[in-house]
C-alpha cells in the first residue's frame, strides 16, 4: 500500500466514524420530534455545522496520529508526499464521482422537499451525500492499484 | 480488471540495466513505485512526458519501450 492509499484508508475510517456518531446522536432526537419544534430549522443548521467542524478536526487529528505512527513503524521520518500524474488522475476521477453523487443526492433532496419531507431529512440527505462521495473517492484510490482505473 | 492498449518492456529493460529496481526507476523519472508497477502491468498508460523520461532512462527509443496494441475485434 502506498502512503496515499494509507491516508485514503484513514480518511475513509474517520468519515465513517464521525458520521456514525452523528447519526447515533441525531436519530433519537429526530424520533423524539426535536426538529419539529419552533427552532427546529435552526437546530438542524447548528447540528450540521457542528458535524462539518468535527469532521475536519477529527480528520486532521487522525492524519497527524497516522503520520507519527507511520514514521515509527516504517522507520521513515519523511514519508514521500509525492503526488505523481497517476495520483492526480485518480483524484480527478474521484472528484468527478463525488460530484455526480452529490448532484444526484441534491436532486433527490429537492424531490423529497416537494413531497413534504422535513428540512432535517433534506439537509441530511445532502450532507450524507458529501460523505458518500468522499468515501467512494477514497475506495477508488484504495482499489485502483489492484483493479486499475 | 482495467487494461490499457499500451504494452511495454520496462521489466526486461530494468533487468538489462544492472537489475534496476522499480523504486530506482520511479525515483529517476519522478513518480511513485506504484505508478511503475501499474505501468508494467499495463493497468496505466503513462503520459507522453513520462514515457519519454522512461525511454531516456534506458537510453533507447520510445518504440523500444512502449507498443500500442490494437483492440481485439
Amino acid at each position: 500500500m502506498s502512503y496515499q492509499q494509507k491516508t485514503s484508508a484513514v480518511s475513509l475510517f474517520t468519515t465513517f466514524l464521525v458520521f456514525a456518531i452523528y447519526a447515533a446522536q441525531m436519530l433519537p432526537l429526530y424520533e423524539a420530534g426535536r426538529f419539529e419544534e419552533a427552532d427546529g430549522a435552526a437546530f438542524v443548521g447548528k447540528a450540521i455545522l457542528a458535524l462539518i467542524v468535527a469532521s475536519i478536526v477529527v480528520n486532521i487529528i487522525a492524519t497527524i496520529f497516522f503520520n507519527i505512527a507511520h514514521a515509527i513503524i516504517t522507520n521513515t521520518p519523511k514519508p514521500s508526499f509525492l503526488l505523481d500524474e497517476r495520483d492526480k488522475a485518480m483524484e480527478l476521477r474521484g472528484l468527478r464521482i463525488s460530484f455526480f453523487i452529490v448532484s444526484a443526492a441534491f436532486c433527490i433532496a429537492l424531490i423529497a422537499l416537494v413531497f413534504g419531507q422535513s428540512l432535517f431529512i433534506v439537509f441530511n440527505l445532502i450532507i450524507f451525500s458529501f460523505a458518500i462521495g468522499d468515501a467512494t473517492s477514497n475506495v477508488l484510490k484504495l482499489t485502483a492499484s489492484q483493479w486499475g482505473f | 480488471m482495467a487494461k490499457c492498449n499500451v504494452s511495454n518492456s520496462i521489466r526486461r529493460l530494468r533487468f538489462d540495466n544492472d537489475e534496476m529496481t522499480q523504486k530506482q526507476l520511479a525515483e529517476t523519472v519522478g513518480v511513485t513505485r506504484q505508478t511503475i508497477v501499474a505501468i508494467e502491468k499495463a493497468h496505466y498508460a503513462p503520459s507522453l512526458e513520462l514515457a519519454f523520461l522512461i525511454a531516456r532512462t534506458f537510453d533507447v527509443p520510445l518504440e523500444d519501450v512502449f507498443t500500442y496494441e490494437d483492440e481485439q475485434a
